[in-house]
């Protein structure tokens, strides 16, 4: 008895420790995209031909483009717009898909049908064929290349929302509630939100660094920022004709994102068991 | 009896379920019965045999296929949202599983708080002071107040439940197996707790069990339901002596012979059960009945008066 309780203690103990630390990688990470331009030991566009393709080295930790621009500062300064984007567009996307969700699967009917059905159309779409189809019609360009995800990305807070909410509304204590005379907007927000919302928490954690990698592939395919910007799809991008001669130019970017996206699932995972009051 | 008593007058109630290929499953089939004010009456019968769809009928979760349900002279088969509302301030339900009662991310405080606070019955400060009162009475401290419903055990959470469903001083209390879900060491222990709350506020009760040794000690009245049918009311007293229905007459015999353990379900009976879907106009016991003649296999025998209070359901009596 008495070492159950220690070791659920001690798996408590080591599920807080691990959140915060992703919590205090993650910090660091977005400090360091936000401002990069104060880390960056070169500034980010500034060519010097003199220094053209130069491999890592002490001076340019990742070495430099064709343009003789250092990697290193151009990876760090790419990080901060690529963030804020995809964290405005996470936050307002989640909180209105979850809205929708929870409204379709606490009420049903016509409505959840059509707007689940209308969800299920857009999911068919290839994030990047949308996004093509989209600055095709309002041009290339980071917002747009937002905007196109946004329009996608809000679906899957609604399926997971309306899921959770669907089967929290069959659960005894929504009943309960009834006898506790809440209204149904009470029950919505007081008994099932707490319960929908850490899920969403770490779906939401976990699709920045995701919405991050996307914007790169636009912006590799040309339909996001464009060069000059120092953006790692337009990095990677740019490196392709050097793929022989000055691999760093690519496999650095390269690393950023997979770090990125690394980052964000393990804090979205962290999120999980820290919010699972029960481990 | 007089109608002033009655809290609530059922009448005819049916409640038919859609079994699949077209076929219907008649979970509570024209059942009558009153519930007097102040008083306990045991609803009881084996599993399947719908207590739990008539509790939730007549607490009005579910809508009637046909019949009535009047509690305190007012309509609950009809009543819509709003209504069933108000009622439930003098109506209140006792789940049978109490960790699915409470929302994982609630604590008991705010659970407990809810009732005051919806209903508007008075301020923040006096409903704590009320809480804590209650608690007391259901033998539990205000530190669980602070508590998830997954730190407190079955037991304890079933009291928190209990205080509950007492706080808003209802009329009437239904009580669908409030114990079958918890430890059986425990089950007694919160069982003698809810009967003295029960008799001590002269709340009337409709509490559903399976456990007919402990119902005739606990109750007023009994009915016995057999797949959806009434087939005896009696009052707990003369349960024992004058009994008459085959079926309840069964079950008593096989209270005496087979040590009274709470969770051995309620069949000691010989003979197959009908099956519940689309069953005939019969008497339903008829497959298990010792006495069951051809007419018991063709007709359905009405509820008829014994003596005064006492009814049946069987072509014998
Ligand atoms: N929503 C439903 N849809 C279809 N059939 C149902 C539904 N609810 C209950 N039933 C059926 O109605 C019958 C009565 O069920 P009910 O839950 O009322 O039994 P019970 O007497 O409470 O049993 P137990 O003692 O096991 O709780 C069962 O045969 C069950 O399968
Ligand atoms: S009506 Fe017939 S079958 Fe039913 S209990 Fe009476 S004797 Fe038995
Ligand atoms: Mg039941």
């Amino acid at each position: 008895m008495k070492d159950g309780k220690n070791k659920r203690l001690s798996k408590r103990a080591k599920i807080n420790r691990r959140f915060y630390i992703m919590a205090a990688v993650t910090v660091i990470y977005v400090v360091l995209a936000l401002f990069a331009d104060r880390f960056a030991p070169y500034d980010p566009v500034e060519a010097d031909p003199a220094m053209s393709l130069c491999p890592p080295s002490a001076e340019h930790l990742f070495g430099t483009d064709k343009l003789g621009r250092d990697v290193f500062s151009r990876i760090l300064c790419g990080a901060g717009t690529s963030f804020t984007m995809s964290f405005i567009m996470i936050t307002f996307v989640s909180v209105l898909g979850t809205s929708i969700g929870m409204l379709c699967g606490y009420f049903g009917g016509t409505v959840d049908t059509v707007i689940m059905r209308f969800v299920d159309i857009l999911l068919a779409f290839p994030d990047t064929v949308f996004a093509i189809a989209v600055a095709g019609m309002l041009g290339a360009g980071v917002i747009n290349a937002v905007i196109a995800l946004g329009l996608l990305s809000w679906t899957g807070f609604a399926r997971m929302a309306r899921s959770l909410t669907a089967s929290i509304r069959e659960r005894g204590f929504v009943e309960q509630a009834r006898f506790n005379g809440a209204s149904e907007v009470r029950i919505l927000a007081k008994y099932i939100l707490p319960n929908v919302i850490p899920q969403i928490v770490v779906m939401a954690a976990m699709r920045v660094g995701g919405t991050m990698l996307a914007l790169a592939s636009l912006s590799y395919l040309g339909l996001a920022s464009q060069p000059p910007t120092p953006e790692w799809g337009v990095m990677v991008s740019e490196s392709r004709a050097y793929m022989q001669t000055a691999p760093w130019m690519m496999i650095f970017p390269g690393l950023a994102l997979f770090i990125t996206v690394v980052v964000f699932n393990l804090f979205g995972d962290s999120i999980r068991d820290y919010l699972d009051i029960k481990k | 009896m007089n109608k002033n008593d009655m809290i609530l007058e059922v009448r005819d109630l049916t409640k038919v379920f859609p079994a699949g290929k077209g076929r219907t499953l008649k979970a509570v089939d024209s059942i009558s019965f009153t519930v007097n004010k102040g008083e306990c009456l045991a609803v009881i019968g084996e599993s399947g045999c719908g207590k739990s769809t008539l509790a939730r009928l007549v607490t009005g979760v579910e809508k009637a296929t046909s019949g009535s349900i009047l509690f305190m002279g007012e309509d609950v088969a009809n009543a819509g949202r709003r209504e069933l509302k108000a009622m439930r301030r003098n109506m209140q339900m006792i789940f049978q599983s109490p960790v699915s009662s409470v929302s994982p991310r609630m604590t008991i405080g705010t659970f407990l708080l809810e009732p005051y606070i919806n209903y508007g019955i008075c301020c923040r400060q006096e409903a704590q002071e009320r809480i804590s009162e209650l608690l007391s009475k259901v033998r539990l401290n205000d530190d669980c107040l602070r508590k998830y419903p997954h730190q407190l055990s079955g037991g304890e959470l079933q009291r928190v439940c209990i205080a509950r469903a007492f706080s808003l001083d209802p009329r009437l209390l239904v009580c669908d197996e409030i114990t079958s879900a918890l430890d059986v060491s425990v089950q007694d222990d919160v069982l003698r707790l809810f009967h003295s709350l029960q008799t001590g506020s002269g709340i009337a009760c409709l509490f559903i069990c399976h456990d007919l040794a402990l119902v005739s000690s606990f109750s007023d009245r009994v009915m016995v339901m057999y797949l959806g049918q009434t087939v005896e009311i009696i009052d707990s007293k003369r349960l024992g002596r004058d009994a008459v229905h085959p079926y309840t007459i069964g079950l008593l015999r096989s209270m005496l012979f087979v040590s009274s353990d709470r969770n051995k379900p309620l069949t000691a009976m010989k003979g197959e059960l009908q099956s519940p879907v689309d069953i005939p106009e019969n008497c339903h016991f008829c497959t298990r009945c010792p006495y069951a003649e051809k007419r018991c296999f063709l007709e359905r025998p009405q509820l008829r008066e014994v003596e005064t209070g006492h009814l049946a359901a069987c072509f014998r009596v």
